[in-house]
This record gives C-alpha cells, sequence and structure tokens, in this order.
C-alpha cells in the first residue's frame, strides 16, 4: 500500500520559500505530524492542518539564510568585477549593445508618450466629461464654430444670444465661447504688445467676452491673480506664464503684474492674471487672453458645461426646437442643417469637421507607432536573450570553475543576472537622454508640444527604469536557467549547454524574420514616401511661384499707397492683392447654370484682383474686359466640365452664358441668386493642396477691389535680403501698427505637406532604428552560431573549404530569412503605401520594386554584418580548434 | 544568568526528559500530553533555535524514517550549560517554595 502525502502544491510552496538548511527537519517533522493526523482523523483534515502549518512557517525564522551564504553576500562585488571587466574586455561589443538597447528603448518611450499624449487629449479638467462644443451644420459642411446672428455685425448682446438662452435651461450649469486670433475665423494676423519698456510680437491671441464661465468650463491654474478678479470687468488680459516671461523678464514673478497697464494694438489692457501655460494636449492655444466686450469674428467657437446628470441629447433636442429665439428663420434656410453637439474629449478624434483649431489625431498614426513599438520591443527582449546567450556560451567554463569552488546554483544565477542588469542601469542615462533631447525632434515632427519637464515626473521615470530592468532580467533569465541547472561535468565538457534547445531557436528565426519584415516594411514606406513627396513638388502647379511672396495690408487705401511706392522700384514686376493658391479646403458654396434643375454644390468662390493674377502669371483674354467694366467672372477647367455635364453645353460654348451662385437665395435684383456672365475659361491650377481633387473655381476678378486684406509682389532681383528689406521699409512706413509678416508662396505651397514631409521624416528614422536593432540582433546570434559550428568550420576546413565557402554556409541562412521577410512586407507596404496616399487625391502608385530595393538594402546589410562577425572563425588555422579532438 | 520563557523552559526539560527522542514533532507532541494544549510545530522549531542558539542544547541530523518521507529528524540533547541552567532554575524555585509558610 502506498503511503498518503500531503499535496503536492503546498510541500512545492514549502520548499520554494524555506531556506535550504532547514528544509529537511521543518518538511520531515511536518510530513510525520500528517501521517499521524491522517491516521488519527482522515486526509481533509490532516490536508487542512498540514497547510496551516506550512503557512505559520511564513516566519523570518524560515527564511533566515544559512551562515555560508552569507559568507557569499560580498560576492555581488566579485560579480560587479567579473562584469565590469567582461564590458570591458569587448570595447566595441558593449558600445554597440548600449547604443542599440537606449535606441531601441528611448524609440519606445517616445512612441509611448506620443501616444499618451495623444489619447489623453482635453482630459486633464475635471468635469470633462460634462462639456461639449456645439457645431453647426450648414449645406454638407460642419462648422466647429457657431455663428452670430448678424455675424461680424453683431454687437455684445447679439454676441450674447445663443449663450443667454443656453443659459436658461436646466441642464446647461455653463456656457461659453471664444475665438483665437490664428484660427480660421480669427483675425489672423500678429499684434504688438507694448509694456512700458518692451513692445513685442504676439501671435496667439485668444479673444473672449465670456471670462467666467471660460475658467468655470477650462479652469486655468492661476499664478497670479484669480479669474473673479481677472474677469471683473472689460477689457483685461491674462498672460500665460510664457509671455509674462516674455514681456516682464525673468525675474516676472518677483512683481505684481496685477492692474499692470499693456496696450495692444493701440488699445489699452490691464493685466487681470498669470496662469500656467496652456499644455500640449488641449485643443486650443494661447499667449494671451483678452477679455473684452466684442469678439473679432463672425462667429465664436462654443461650449457648454452641462450637469452631472443631465444629458446632452435633451439639450440639444431642445435647443434646435426653440433655435428661432436665437436665429430667427434659422427653420426657413434650407442650408441650415441644425445644430449639434461633440463630446470635449472627442474634438481631437472627430473627423470632417472645418475650421477645427488644431490637427486632429490621425489614427492610422496612432495604430503603426503602437504597432511598431510593440514590435521595437519584442525585438529588443529577443535580441538581448540572444546576445546573452552568446556571451555566456564562451564562459561555460568560468561558471564550471564557479561551480566547482562552491557556488550553487542560486550564486550562478545571480551573478549571470546580476551582470545583465549591470549594463541596463548603466544603459538607463543614455536612454534617458536620447529622449531627453528627442523630445523636441519629435514634438516638431508630429505637431505636438509635450513638454520636456515630463522627463522629471516619475510617472515617466518609472516606466523607463523598469523597462530596463525588465529588459535585463528577461535577456539573462533564459542563460540564468540554463547554466546554473547544469552538472559541473556538463559545463566542462566541450559541448554547448545551450545549443540542444531547437523550438527556442525556431522561435528565434521567427523573430528575426518579423525583424528583417519591420525593416523591410518600414524602409519601403520610406521610399514610397519620398517618392509622392518629389512628385507632389515636381509638378507643375499651373502659376508661377517663383519670386512671390505676400503679406497682410489693412484695406485699400493703405494698399494703394504701398503699390504706387512698389511699383517704383526696379526689382518688383507686379504687385495685386487677394487671391494666395495653396489652401486647405473651406466653406463651399452652390452654383448652376441660369435655368437649369440640378444644381452643384461643390463651387469655390474666389474673389480678387487683376494685379494678383498678373503676380502668379494668369492669363485669360477676358481679363482684357477689365478695361471697360470693374469686374470679370472666369472659371477653371473643372467647372466648365461640371456645368457642361448638367446643361449640355459644350464646355468651349460657354462663355458668355450665364452662372447663378447660390440659386436657394431669393433677392429682388435676379429673382434668385447671383447672376454672372461667364467671360472666360482658364487651366486648373493648384489652388487647393494636392490632397484634394481639382475643385470648381468660379473666380471673380476685379480690376480694383474696395476690400484689401493683403498683398502680393512678384519679385526678380539678384539681392532677395535687401529687396524684401526695402519693401519692409515701405510697408512700414505706411502701416507701423502691424508687423511686416511675409511668406514666400513656393514656402507657403510646402508647407501644405509639412505633416507628410514629417511623415516621411519619421519612417527614416524608424527604419535607422531598425537598422541598428537588426544589427544588433544578428551580432548576438551569429557570434553564437559561428562559435557553437567552430569545429564545424574546423573540419569543414580541413577537407578543403575556402573562406568564401565557410561563409556562404553561415549566411546562406539569412538569405532565405530576407526572402521570406521580403515576400511578406510586399502586401503590406503596398497597402499601407496605398492607405497612406489615399490622403492624396494627386498620386503616384507605390511600386512593387520599393519593397524590392528596401529588400536588397537589408540583405547587403545583413551580409555585412555576417562577414564581418564570422570571418575571424572561417579564418581560423583549424589546428587552434581541433586540437583537443 | 540567561532568561528563559515558560515555553523555552517546558521545552527544555521535556527535551531532558525525552533523552535522544528530542526533535520538532515529538517535542510538540510532549508539549501537548504535558500540558493538555496544543502547539504548532512551526512555534516549537522557533522555540528549539532560540535554546540552540543561547547555547543550552546541541543538535545533530539523524534517524530518517519512513513516516518523514526518508528525511532526517533534528535531535536536540541538553548541553551541559543547559543542564546546569535547569538546576539552578530548580533551586532557585524550591527555595521560594521552602519560604512559603504552611507549605512544608
Amino acid at each position: 500500500m502506498s503511503k498518503i502525502l500531503p499535496p503536492k502544491w503546498i510541500d512545492r510552496f514549502l520548499s520554494w520559500f524555506c531556506s535550504d538548511h532547514l528544509l529537511e527537519e521543518i518538511q520531515g517533522d511536518l510530513h510525520e505530524a500528517y501521517q499521524h493526523r491522517q491516521q488519527q482523523f482522515g486526509k481533509r483534515k490532516a490536508d487542512y492542518h498540514f497547510f496551516w502549518d506550512v503557512l505559520r512557517f511564513c516566519r523570518p525564522y524560515a527564511f533566515e539564510r544559512h551562515s555560508r551564504s552569507k559568507q557569499f553576500l560580498p560576492m555581488y562585488k566579485n560579480y560587479f568585477k567579473i562584469a565590469t571587466r567582461n564590458l570591458l574586455k569587448r570595447k566595441v561589443f558593449t558600445a554597440l549593445h548600449l547604443l542599440g538597447l537606449a535606441v531601441g528603448i528611448s524609440t519606445v518611450m517616445l512612441v509611448a508618450l506620443y501616444l499618451t499624449h495623444e489619447l489623453t487629449y482635453d482630459s486633464s479638467h475635471p468635469a470633462s466629461n460634462n462639456v461639449f462644443r456645439l457645431v453647426n451644420n450648414y449645406r454638407d459642411q460642419t462648422y466647429t464654430c457657431m455663428f452670430f446672428k448678424d455675424y461680424f455685425g453683431s454687437d455684445y448682446d447679439t454676441q450674447m444670444r445663443l449663450l443667454n438662452h443656453l443659459k436658461g435651461y436646466d441642464d446647461v450649469t455653463e456656457a461659453c465661447h471664444f475665438v483665437p486670433s490664428h484660427s480660421a475665423i480669427g483675425p489672423n494676423e500678429k499684434v504688438f504688445v507694448k509694456t512700458e519698456d518692451r513692445k513685442l510680437i504676439f501671435e496667439k491671441l485668444l479673444y473672449t467676452n465670456t471670462g467666467q464661465e471660460f475658467d468655470s468650463i477650462f479652469p486655468q491654474l492661476y499664478l497670479q491673480g484669480n479669474p473673479d478678479l481677472a474677469f471683473s470687468a472689460f477689457d483685461r488680459v491674462v498672460l500665460t506664464e510664457s509671455s509674462a516671461r516674455k514681456l516682464y523678464g525673468e525675474s516676472w514673478s518677483t512683481k505684481s503684474l496685477i492692474g499692470t497697464a499693456l496696450e495692444i494694438q493701440k488699445k489699452s489692457f490691464v493685466v487681470g492674471g498669470v496662469i500656467a501655460d496652456i499644455p500640449g494636449n488641449v485643443h486650443f492655444e494661447f499667449d494671451l487672453l483678452i477679455y473684452q466686450q466684442k469678439i473679432p469674428s463672425w462667429g465664436a467657437y462654443t461650449y457648454v458645461k452641462v450637469g452631472a446628470e443631465a444629458d446632452i441629447s435633451r439639450v440639444m433636442t431642445r435647443l434646435n426646437t426653440e433655435v428661432e429665439l436665437v436665429y430667427p428663420d434659422y427653420k426657413q434656410d434650407v442650408l441650415q442643417k441644425g445644430i449639434s453637439s461633440v463630446a470635449l474629449q472627442e474634438i481631437h478624434f472627430t473627423e470632417g469637421m472645418l475650421y477645427e483649431l488644431k490637427p486632429i489625431a490621425n489614427t492610422t498614426y496612432l495604430i503603426t507607432f503602437g504597432l511598431v513599438g510593440i514590435i521595437i520591443l519584442l525585438i529588443i527582449w529577443t535580441n538581448y536573450t540572444n546576445l546573452s546567450i552568446a556571451m555566456y556560451a564562451g564562459r561555460q567554463r568560468e561558471l564550471g570553475v564557479r561551480k566547482l569552488m562552491g557556488a550553487r546554483a542560486h550564486d550562478v544565477k545571480m551573478q549571470i543576472l546580476t551582470e545583465a542588469m549591470l549594463l541596463t542601469i548603466f544603459c538607463l542615462p543614455f536612454a534617458w537622454l536620447l529622449v531627453f533631447l528627442g523630445l523636441p525632434y519629435l514634438n516638431s515632427l508630429m505637431e505636438v508640444k509635450i513638454d520636456q519637464y515630463v522627463m522629471f515626473e516619475p510617472y515617466t521615470l518609472i516606466p523607463l527604469a523598469s523597462f530596463l530592468i525588465f529588459t535585463g532580467i528577461i535577456s539573462a533569465l533564459y542563460p540564468a536557467i540554463i547554466f546554473s541547472s547544469k552538472s559541473l561535468l556538463r559545463l566542462f565538457s566541450s559541448k554547448l549547454v545551450v545549443g540542444k534547445i531547437s523550438r527556442f531557436w525556431n522561435i528565434r528565426n521567427g523573430l528575426l524574420t518579423t525583424q528583417f519584415f519591420l525593416l523591410i516594411g518600414l524602409m519601403s514606406m520610406t521610399f514610397i514616401i519620398k517618392n509622392q513627396m518629389s512628385y507632389v513638388q515636381r509638378r507643375p502647379p499651373g502659376f508661377d511661384q517663383k519670386g512671390v511672396l505676400f503679406f497682410g495690408i489693412n484695406g485699400k487705401e493703405k494698399f494703394t499707397r504701398l503699390k504706387n511706392r512698389l511699383e517704383k522700384f526696379p526689382q518688383v514686376i507686379a504687385v495685386g492683392s487677394g487671391m494666395v493658391p495653396g489652401n486647405e479646403m473651406y466653406n463651399q458654396l452652390t452654383y448652376t447654370m441660369k435655368g437649369q434643375e440640378e444644381v452643384l454644390s461643390d463651387g469655390t468662390l474666389i474673389y480678387t484682383s487683376l494685379g494678383s493674377l498678373q503676380v502668379l502669371g494668369i492669363e485669360s483674354d477676358a481679363l482684357h474686359l477689365l478695361g471697360g467694366q470693374d469686374s470679370v467672372l472666369i472659371i477653371n477647367q473643372t467647372a466648365a466640365e461640371k456645368l457642361a455635364a448638367i446643361s449640355g453645353i459644350p464646355a468651349q460654348d460657354l462663355l458668355g452664358e450665364t452662372l447663378v451662385t447660390e440659386p436657394e437665395w431669393e433677392n429682388d435684383t435676379f429673382g434668385n441668386g447671383q447672376h454672372y456672365s461667364i467671360a472666360g475659361i482658364i487651366d486648373n491650377f493648384d489652388y487647393f493642396s494636392l490632397r484634394y481633387p481639382s475643385q470648381s473655381l468660379i473666380i471673380e476678378v476685379f480690376r480694383e477691389p474696395d476690400w484689401v486684406y493683403n498683398a502680393l509682389v512678384k519679385i526678380e532681383s539678384a539681392d532677395w535680403f535687401d529687396t524684401v528689406s526695402k519693401i519692409e521699409d515701405a510697408y512700414l512706413a505706411i502701416e507701423p501698427e502691424v508687423p511686416f509678416d511675409f511668406t514666400f508662396l513656393d514656402d507657403h505651397m510646402n508647407e501644405l505637406y509639412t505633416r507628410e514631409q514629417n511623415a516621411g521624416i519619421l519612417t527614416t528614422i524608424l527604419t535607422s532604428v531598425c537598422v541598428i536593432l537588426a544589427v544588433m540582433g544578428l551580432i548576438g546570434v551569429v557570434g553564437f552560431i559561428t562559435f557553437s559550428r567552430q569545429r564545424e568550420i574546423g573540419i569543414r576546413k580541413v577537407f578543403g573549404a575556402s573562406v568564401v565557402n565557410i561563409l556562404v554556409s553561415l549566411a546562406k541562412n539569412y538569405v532565405w530569412m530576407i526572402a521570406a521577410a521580403t515576400l511578406l512586407a510586399i502586401p503590406f507596404s503596398l497597402l499601407l503605401g496605398k492607405e497612406w496616399l489615399k490622403t492624396f487625391a494627386y498620386r503616384i502608385s507605390p511600386d512593387l520594386w520599393t519593397v524590392f530595393l528596401a529588400g536588397t538594402v537589408t540583405l547587403t546589410i545583413v551580409v555585412v554584418v555576417v562577414v564581418l562577425q564570422s570571418v575571424k572563425s572561417a579564418r581560423i588555422n583549424p589546428v587552434d580548434i581541433l586540437r583537443y579532438e | 544568568m540567561t532568561q528563559l520563557g515558560y515555553l523555552e523552559e517546558t521545552a527544555l526539560l521535556l527535551i531532558m526528559i525525552m533523552d535522544q527522542e528530542a526533535y520538532g514533532f515529538s517535542v510538540s507532541e510532549a508539549y501537548r500530553r504535558h500540558t493538555g494544549k496544543s502547539i504548532s510545530i512551526s512555534a516549537i522549531h522557533t522555540v528549539l533555535s532560540r535554546l540552540e542558539k543561547k547555547g543550552l542544547i546541541s543538535s545533530e541530523m539523524k534517524g530518517a524514517t519512513e513516516e518523514r518521507g526518508g528525511r532526517r529528524k533534528r535531535i536536540f540533547v541538553p548541553t551541559n550549560q543547559g543542564k546546569a541552567l535547569v538546576l539552578e532554575l530548580k533551586e532557585s524555585r524550591q527555595q521560594l517554595w521552602s519560604q512559603i509558610p504552611g507549605m512544608t
């Protein structure tokens, strides 16, 4: 009869925590007690008591280490010494090791920071769940801002109408609105701000006439003053910390700025408070908050805060029913499609809205980065496991000697882990520095604002350190377990201890292939992006962009004076005002031919002057008519084709026919809409960015327009700098109040594609990270393989193999892996490439050869690494290896 | 003089009684028989190791049995110091006893 034994798992638990030298007696006593109880009370009760007895042994007494291991404590010093010697012995290897680890971990860290930043948009405010933005649906587009009843002409009461109405709702606790100056609906001009002794240019102003409400919906941290004080009267200004520093110097915080006077565009304001800078992950930004009675725009970004129990849909239903109390005739207007709401935290992720304040999150980028980050992390971990296996394979005898001298399994394990951790801890400052220095680049590439200060926050430091330490442990765990558990004899035999675990090595091959796949995929994406960008830049835009610059100027009178002055300069070829090509899409209007039922809704109406067309070199016979009349209407080829399709008149015969814009608008002059006679049809030109297909342009050209907001100048000069500064002087003589802020047209055109160019830079960086990691991984693997196949190489040489033969036999495997990775990368790169190119209406098609090119580059890198790493083994004298056999 | 707690003193006396048969489990059994109260093996182990540290008992690993799964026992025997201490304790108690009126 076999003996009944206590449950194994409890036993195992005991042997796990109990120190070795006490285990035998304790376990013996417990087992003896178990047998007695079992015979007396039965198995169940005995099991129960056994379990409690074991638990009661969880006390310092049982954990106490044997005196021998106490003597071993100073061994850490020895581990440290041996580890340092080993690292210094192979300086190049260690440097590469460190570089790979630091670059890899910091890339993962940057990706993590970016993802955190994007995914926590607008969530820092405590009540952010209850805040909603009101958006207006008009025609086929959704406007992120609401309009005022009388648009630009609204007085304070009219501007406040919507908010006052909303505040009457029980569900609504607060409502506010604002307009940032640098938004699509803001004044969009830089301003001079004057203190007693400084005059500086500011760009980002936020205008509001609902200060208190703004602060209760978007609470700010006040460094000086408080919201009650700041918004106690109009014409107050609230500074952010950095603008206070800009205006009052580094020592601003020592002075009380509250009540100081500021002059902004000739109007005087009183400083009402200083707040902390607006974090980057908020959907609006500003340097100065201007609290004044009138918002300088035709509408404003409007927000409501509802009560904790309230339902926003109830608010919206009621608002849409009662909308005519705010906007009379809203319901009569067939183009108004109702007001809806967007939750504050959704704003950053809502696509396809007009006039959004900041670029919205790009989900493709977020997912791609997340995946790349995870893969890089996996690669780092496998690479370092490979590297440490390779490293310890050569040190098998050393570990054997340690065991011979009395080191136990535990000691060997600790040694290997200590060594691995030493390197990763050594790596920590490098990785930290890389992330710290990389953040500004990440910010400019991804158009985000992550403060470098986060690098001092524990929630950044702790993950970074734990990433590294975990990498250290995980990379050394496998060799630690294998080497510590092997017997002395096995360690001293010339056979490798780790060579046999074939399943592990298959996983490793798989991961190596994944690594090549990622490298090839990213590299071909880089090629695709570069090709598209050069396509975009080489494509003729259909107008003359060389030597054209433009800047803002207010009013016809100033413009005419400036124009007369500029035209006297020999370098100035033409001066005009109006249309500047290179735009994002904006609001569209309906149009049709007179007498047609069908109405097109995708027209873009442009008012411009003859001068601007001369500057841009756009010509049409119709422009000669301007001698006899004030304005002519010309359309582009796309508009002509669309109109031809609905009216049945051939495009070239449209000249002289009547075009109707906004036919739904009833008026006394024309009955419905605005009527124009088509005077000319011009070739398509790139008015919008090439992301959009060619739009119907309806251009009304004035000889001398009455409204002027900008000036375009074409210059031809050998000395640009001199010419531009002459223009600036002329400008400042006429407009001393607004800074001269000019842009070259070709720069402006390029700026449209900043995001795409940045994506190109980013994939290039990620590709280089992958190259570094792949090289690191290969060094580890190839190093180990050549080491473990040393005798095979020796025997091959004895039988007459040449160095080249041996190198080929070592590199062969990788060729297959790269071939497989290239094949896998083809569908991936082409699909991802296509997805990315979709953002462009004008695009190249991703070519197969880009993937093959990437594959070839990868192959070259791999072959170079394999050859460099194994050439020493391949050239070795076979006698040296085989003499022990 | 070495201080001894009640549990320690009892354990030491039990070890002296059991002569070569004292180890963790047997001491806990003897304790239970003697006092009628049960005591966990871990508590006995702690007491025994404390006594050993004080130099009152010494130990040796021997006597593996079947029901222990072939594991050896740690057999405890009193040291001379231990024996002397017990005698000393006995004498001081005796002296106190003799001074109680009407108890001789």
